[in-house]
């Protein structure tokens, strides 16, 4: 009797923890309280894994990028969304000509001069364009330096997404309680929290704005150096076959000679 | 006692003519006195002055001296001839004197030698060179005078 007992609680024990289990994996969150709405948005799951933050956000938000960064982030082999920069230094004959002729390149291609400090150019351009640009800058002349960077901000972009279409949707249920409000309390309560929303979707729209700039535009820094003239050779003094003139001169006059 | 006077006035003239320069100093240069076989003298600017007998065992002629110390000037220490002529010292014999301009240290300056060939009684001569190096401006300043001082210079 003890037994079947003691193999009962056993059973129940087990069955109530894989109830609980299934629960806390799968149970889906719902925001039911004005709280949960207003903050639901920040409470999603802040670092989505890429295969659920591309379908939750689908590929409308990758199109802008045209097809060499645009492919949804499904397959790992497919293009991730990098930010590329690069910076080459190279020694040219004639530093102006060589930056007039890089900037009509960089023209041609669909980019900008960004900024120019003397011989230093900061270059915008497509970033279909980098690597051809960046061979290209080193053709102008000897290699002095050259570096480059792909910073890879799929998840961030991704993550704003997600985050910017929860808000989204916050902000739409918000409006409904709002409508549904009958206390002045809980209308001032719930405008505060619409600003507020709004405010943090503008800031994650810029900053999702900013991001496809630099995804969608390389940033090269070009430098260019003049060659440098070889150090004169100096020609050193020949001394006389005739001691008296190796004694005679202003040398020896304004030198402890005197 | 007489012989004595007279030799002793004798030795201390000799001693006081080798212990002087050579010439009638120009204004406002002082003289140092004898190093080795040379005399010098200077300004309070700076002004040096110098007159010394160098010898070599080559018998060349004081044009011949005076063309090898020009291009040893021009062609190996990078001076710039500004002037050459001749000057006759105070007995008359013909020395030749090259004005140069150079650069010694950054600093530009002026330059001017003079020399003449002296001729000895059974030896080789030796040359009698006096020269004068200041910074540009003061050589400049006092260029007429050291030139003059020039025909004054005695062997």
């Amino acid at each position: 009797m003890r037994k079947a007992r003691c193999s009962l609680l056993g059973v129940l024990f087990l069955v109530l923890f894989a109830a609980a289990c299934q629960t806390a994996a799968g149970a889906p969150r719902e925001l039911a309280s004005l709280d949960d709405v207003t903050n639901g948005f920040v409470a999603t799951d802040p670092s989505p894994r890429p295969a659920e933050a591309a379908r939750a956000y689908g590929n409308a938000g990758f199109d802008d990028f045209g097809s060499h960064n645009a492919a949804p982030i499904e397959s790992p082999a497919q293009p991730r969304l990098l930010i590329q920069k690069g910076e080459v230094r190279v020694e040219v004959a004639r530093p102006d000509d060589a930056a007039r002729e890089f900037q009509a390149k960089v023209a041609a291609w669909g980019g900008y001069l960004q900024q120019q400090n003397g011989a230093i150019l900061v270059l915008r351009l497509p970033a279909a364009k980098f690597d051809e640009a960046f061979t290209a800058a080193k053709a102008l002349g000897r290699v002095l330096g050259e570096s480059r960077s792909a910073n890879d901000v799929t998840e961030e972009f991704v993550d704003l997404g997600i985050r910017i279409d929860n808000a989204r949707k916050s902000r739409d249920r918000l409006v409904e309680i709002l409508a549904k409000a009958e206390k002045v309390e809980d209308i001032l309560k719930v405008e505060a929290e619409l600003r507020r929303l709004t405010e943090e979707i503008e800031r994650m729209e810029g900053r999702k704005k900013f991001l496809q700039d630099q995804v969608a535009m390389a940033t090269l820094q070009l430098t260019l150096q003049p060659v440098s003239q070889p150090p004169p050779v100096k020609r050193s003094r020949q001394w006389s076959r005739f001691d008296w003139i190796n004694q005679v001169g202003a040398e020896q006059m304004l030198g402890g000679d005197f | 006692m007489r012989a004595l006077r007279v030799l002793g006035l004798a030795a201390v003239a000799t001693f006081a003519a080798c212990g002087s320069m050579p010439m009638q100093l120009p204004p406002d240069f002082v003289e140092l006195g004898e190093v080795g076989n040379g005399h010098r003298a200077v300004t309070a600017d700076d002004a040096r002055l110098r007159v010394r007998n160098l010898f070599d065992s080559t018998k060349g002629s004081v044009d011949f001296w005076a063309d090898t110390l020009c291009n040893d000037c021009v062609l190996q220490r990078g001076y710039e001839l500004v002037e050459r002529g001749e000057v006759n010292d105070r007995d008359g014999v013909s020395g030749r004197w090259l004005h140069f301009s150079a650069n010694v240290g950054g600093e530009k300056v002026g330059v001017l030698v003079a020399a003449w060939v002296r001729p000895r009684l059974l030896k080789k001569p030796y040359l009698q060179v006096a020269e004068f190096v200041a910074r540009q401006d003061v050589f400049a300043a006092r260029l007429p005078a050291v030139r003059q001082a020039l025909t004054t210079v005695w062997r």
